[in-house]
């Protein structure tokens, strides 16, 4: 254990300014999560921009404030208005909304869904300081054969799983593959697809295209939802929020058996809270001793989701920071945000700049924490936040995400580019297209490239060299095994109740 | 309502088109696969190559699926639709205001027009657009010294 390295890390958590930056991100994704129609990605996608303003890794602890926050606010609007904030939180609706309203104890299922939560958050981070330095050793045992396999991998998980069609998923995964191939080729210096802009010498910029697909196509289509709703003002009125002693007893077994399951879920790349909400929910109804109660304000039923879901956040850390693999769109967003800051994300990041890793591990131990705080404390404020009309809410942030994608680098090109994929995503959501598929083709798409031509380079132009080392050879198959799973899984199916 | 399955054929020549202009595009450039470094042409071929492959798969999807694709559908020509093509415009119309006025300005003049659009009324428009200005203002260009775009004038 680097003890200088944490020593310092602990002076980075404890900066003022970037104190300060972590619980600013807590908050506003406390709101971001709270209100439906926006979502953690697109809280996270605004906020990004203003990572350039922070000295440092200050802007990434912002960011980690914002992920573990929003995937907690999402449950605020999901207990009292049975509308998940984030899809994470849509299994905290079942036994949450009846707590709240049938029985009328919105306080007590909030401070539930908060301890979950923070109990989660907490043990993931725990997790993620725990085994990424050991898989970190491992990876060091990496070449470029096996970096453009995990690249490969990385991409044919979040397509497989993504939401919608998983052929449009891959469809957008090279689309994004071939956007990161625009531009100067690092390797020979021949200039690919520029139709001769200077523009895309560097390259199709990462940030307004990602503000773009994730925040303002989700503006446009909360302006689609919002047409002609009705405006409802919820009177909320929360007495205890703090849990009782019976409920903790009742229910901690549950929340660490949620957190193991959320974290490992959240390693997994592609799989996300949502995925993990839900296992986490059915395996407490599997092994509870009052499953009659589940579906009707059960405090397991409240504290699985959310401590599932909660703790991906750290378990999608894990492939993100030690091999470069994002374990979910929030993740692929931070990658590029570490990848901006000059920290690249892989096994070397561990070596070359430890303090930086150690304070991403205190940052998001500190996110949970603050999370926690404000969920306790300040939960009367937060809940007002169901109440803002779309009306005035959605031309903000509108507004918010051309500050953003001019931020970046200076250029009004990057809005026009953001402007352009906003409109794009709007349309490709409804095609079924996968975002996330896209971002994290140009996220992944150099380091794919790079890692496919160096390993040719190795092996003189054979295309052998990825079957003969096997690590490269298993992640090829799984990904291959992935892409083509929903085709096998039926085929498999027919052909087993043909035999039966 | 429109139906998946018309789409899809729309997907299938639009997808097929960049995968085909992508090959024709890195063609250009010398292929050396055998040699070391395959060259700076080979792996956006290969992408092209793939999209392609992806399209064609699309399309007998489509053909095989006929009945379910078609069963779903989804709002093009709605209410909810035509108000957020008419966000569109106003938003091309914001890109130009904003070129020429700065972002400030435009989004000053843009947030009431929008709000108004979505069925806000009254004072509470004003006050959230002036308070939401200034804080632009102060915390982005005066804290975190963001920068704007600027007045056609003052570039």
């Amino acid at each position: 254990m680097n003890i200088d390295a944490i020593i310092a890390a602990f002076g980075n958590v404890l900066t003022p300014v970037n104190l300060v930056g972590l619980i600013f991100g807590v908050a506003v994704g406390i709101v971001v999560g709270a209100l439906p129609g926006l979502s953690v990605n697109m809280g996270i996608a605004l906020l990004f921009p203003l990572t350039f303003s922070f000295q440092g890794i200050g802007g990434i602890l912002m960011l980690l404030g914002v992920y573990c926050g929003a995937i907690y606010g999402g449950s605020i609007s999901a207990i009292l208005l049975k509308t998940p904030g984030t899809p994470a939180s849509a299994a905290t609706t079942i036994d949450g909304y009846p707590m709240a309203t049938k029985y009328a104890q919105p306080g007590r299922a909030l401070g539930l869904s908060t301890f979950a939560s923070t109990f989660g958050g907490i043990f993931s981070a725990i997790c993620l300081m725990i085994f990424s330095p050991l898989l970190a050793s491992v990876a060091l045992q990496f070449s470029k054969p096996e970096y453009f396999a995990l690249a490969m991998f990385g991409i044919s998980i979040i397509t497989s799983v993504s939401s919608g069609s998983v052929l449009k998923g891959l469809m957008g995964g090279l689309i994004g593959l071939i956007i990161a191939t625009i531009g100067v080729d690092a390797m020979s210096g021949k200039i690919r697809m520029t139709f001769g802009t200077t523009y895309l010498l560097s390259g199709l910029s990462f940030v307004p295209v990602l503000i773009g697909l994730f925040a303002f196509s989700q503006v446009l289509t909360s302006i689609e939802e919002a047409y002609g709703e009705e405006y409802v003002k919820h009177d909320i009125k929360i007495k205890r929020v703090f849990p009782t002693f019976a409920d903790l007893k009742e229910v901690i077994v549950t929340v660490v058996r949620s957190s193991v399951i959320g974290t490992f879920i959240g390693c997994v790349p592609g799989t996300g809270g949502d995925i993990a909400s839900f296992i986490s929910y059915d395996q407490a109804k599997r092994w509870s001793r009052h499953k009659e109660k589940f579906g009707d304000g059960a405090p397991e039923g409240i504290c699985a989701p959310e401590a599932g879901n909660n703790s991906v956040s750290g378990g999608a850390m894990i492939p993100m920071l030690t091999l470069g693999i994002p374990g979910d769109g929030a993740t692929a967003i931070m990658l590029g945000a570490l990848m901006v800051q000059g920290m690249q994300p892989g096994p070397l990041l561990f070596e070359n700049q430890a303090p930086q890793v150690y304070t991403i591990f205190l940052g998001l131990l500190a996110a949970n924490f603050f999370m926690g705080l404000f969920g306790f404390s300040l939960i009367r404020a937060f809940v007002q936040v169901v109440n803002v009309p779309k009306k005035y809410l959605m031309p903000l942030i509108f507004v918010m995400t051309f500050v953003g994608s001019y931020a970046y680098n200076n250029s009004i090109t990057d809005v026009f580019v953001m402007v352009g994929f906003g409109f794009l995503g709007y349309f490709l959501n409804k095609l079924e297209f996968s975002m996330s598929a896209i971002v994290i083709g140009i996220i992944l798409g150099s380091m794919a490239e790079a890692n496919f031509r160096g390993a040719l380079m190795m092996s003189d132009g054979s295309m052998m060299i990825f079957l003969t080392h096997p690590i490269c050879a298993v992640f090829l198959l799984i990904s291959l095994i992935s892409l083509l799973s929903p085709v096998l899984g039926p085929m498999v199916k027919k052909l087993r109740g043909k035999k039966g | 309502m429109s139906n998946m399955k018309k789409w899809n054929y729309i997907i299938v020549a639009v997808v097929a088109a960049i995968g085909a202009g992508v090959i024709a595009l890195s063609a250009k450039f010398p292929i050396t696969l055998g040699e070391g470094d395959p060259g700076p042409g080979f792996w956006p071929m290969l992408l092209g190559g793939c999209l392609i492959l992806t399209a064609v798969i699309l399309l007998y999807f489509n053909i095989r699926h006929k009945e379910r694709e078609e069963s779903k559908t989804f709002a093009l020509t709605l209410p909810g639709n035509l108000m957020v093509y008419r966000f569109m415009g106003l938003t091309v119309a914001f890109c130009v205001v904003m070129y020429v006025l700065g972002l400030l300005a435009a989004a000053f003049l843009f947030i009431p027009v929008a709000m108004y659009m979505m069925g806000a009324r009254g004072k509470m428009v004003f006050i959230i657009d002036v308070v939401f200005i200034l804080a632009l203002y102060v915390i982005f260009m005066r804290v975190l010294h963001t920068p704007f775009p600027e007045p056609i004038w003052m570039r």
